[in-house]
């Protein structure tokens, strides 16, 4: 725990997420329109709420990457980490589990070559995704976390 | 504790929010509306291509395989180059949409004169529009069908 301590664990976590949201956000902001299209392709959103979602999204993403390098709003900040990241690996899992190649948004059969690399390449933003709440979620419950090893 | 984080997470998504509509303002895409609205495009409803079209327009199954027969039509699959090769429409032409930066050779080669059907995945797929957009904007091709059926309902009739 003192090793945790003295590297400062959770602030290194908290710079980490914090770079990844506002680098995600970045090509967003600046083109919502080719993010609705990929909204568009997961097949989850009505869709007169994905220009919506294209444009306020990426905002979210980087107050909170933002909020997370300096510290602010923490205790928000962190659940709203949480809620989003939950939220990416419950739409890429289903876009994997139905199929849906997400560069047009069809859906294809297994055996179609590319479907391969394309679901690896969903696995792995998966994969990503789980070590991202992992450090959110040690963020948000440090304290807790600290008191369970000291007890 | 919990009223402060509830608070917090008020103003963090009111900040987006905001920001989100604030950015809206300032967008050069005058397509781009706050609610989207589903697109709805035109329907041949024969098998003559009409004459005077005001962009691409959504052709069937019978409607590809007859000008596919005739040999009246160009074929242009919109799938990425690794779908194309799995298995294609016999002598379609690959743009992929997602590449078209890549194929701007092929792209011009294309003739105003001539009649276009572009295709994909399927009626879920998008690339085939996306295409047929492009080419009737950037390239001024007039006569570009999309089939919407696509691969997937072409090679179910076991058509070539």
């Amino acid at each position: 725990m003192n090793v945790i301590r003295s590297l400062n664990l959770i602030l290194i976590f908290r710079v980490i997420l914090g770079l990844i949201f506002i680098y995600a956000s970045y090509d967003k902001i600046l083109d919502p329109a080719g993010f609705s299209n990929n909204i568009h392709n997961f097949h989850i959103t009505p869709i007169a709420v994905e220009n919506l979602a294209a444009l306020i999204i990426p905002w979210l993403e980087l107050i909170i990457g933002v909020f997370l390098i300096f510290g602010l709003f923490l205790e928000g900040t962190t659940s709203i980490t949480i809620v989003l990241l939950v939220f990416f690996i419950a739409i890429l899992s289903q876009a994997v589990f139905r199929g849906i190649d997400v560069h047009c948004g069809c859906f294809k059969s297994v055996a179609d070559a590319g479907v391969t690399d394309l679901r690896m390449e969903l696995v792995k933003r998966i994969g990503e995704d789980i070590i991202y709440l992992g450090m959110a979620i040690i963020i948000k419950f440090k304290d807790k976390i600290t008191q369970q090893i000291k007890g | 504790m919990i009223v402060i984080e509830k608070k917090q997470i008020i103003i963090i998504l009111a900040l987006a929010v905001g920001l989100g509509f604030l950015r809206s303002f300032f967008l050069d895409d005058e397509e781009f509306a706050l609610i989207k609205k589903e697109r709805v495009i035109q329907e041949v409803s024969s098998f003559v291509v009409p004459d005077e079209m005001t962009g691409p327009m959504i052709v069937n199954l019978e409607f590809a395989k007859y000008h596919f027969d005739a040999g009246s039509a160009i074929f242009i699959d919109a799938r990425d180059s690794e779908d194309y090769e799995a298995g294609h429409i016999r002598d379609a032409i690959n743009i992929p949409y997602d590449y078209y930066e890549d194929y701007e050779d092929v792209m011009n080669e294309l003739d105003d004169t001539s009649t276009y059907i572009i295709y994909c995945s399927g009626e879920e797929c998008s690339l085939s529009i996306d295409l047929a957009d492009y080419l009737y904007t950037e390239k001024l091709i007039d006569m570009l069908l999309i089939f919407e059926g696509g691969w997937p309902q072409w090679r179910h009739a076991g058509y070539p």
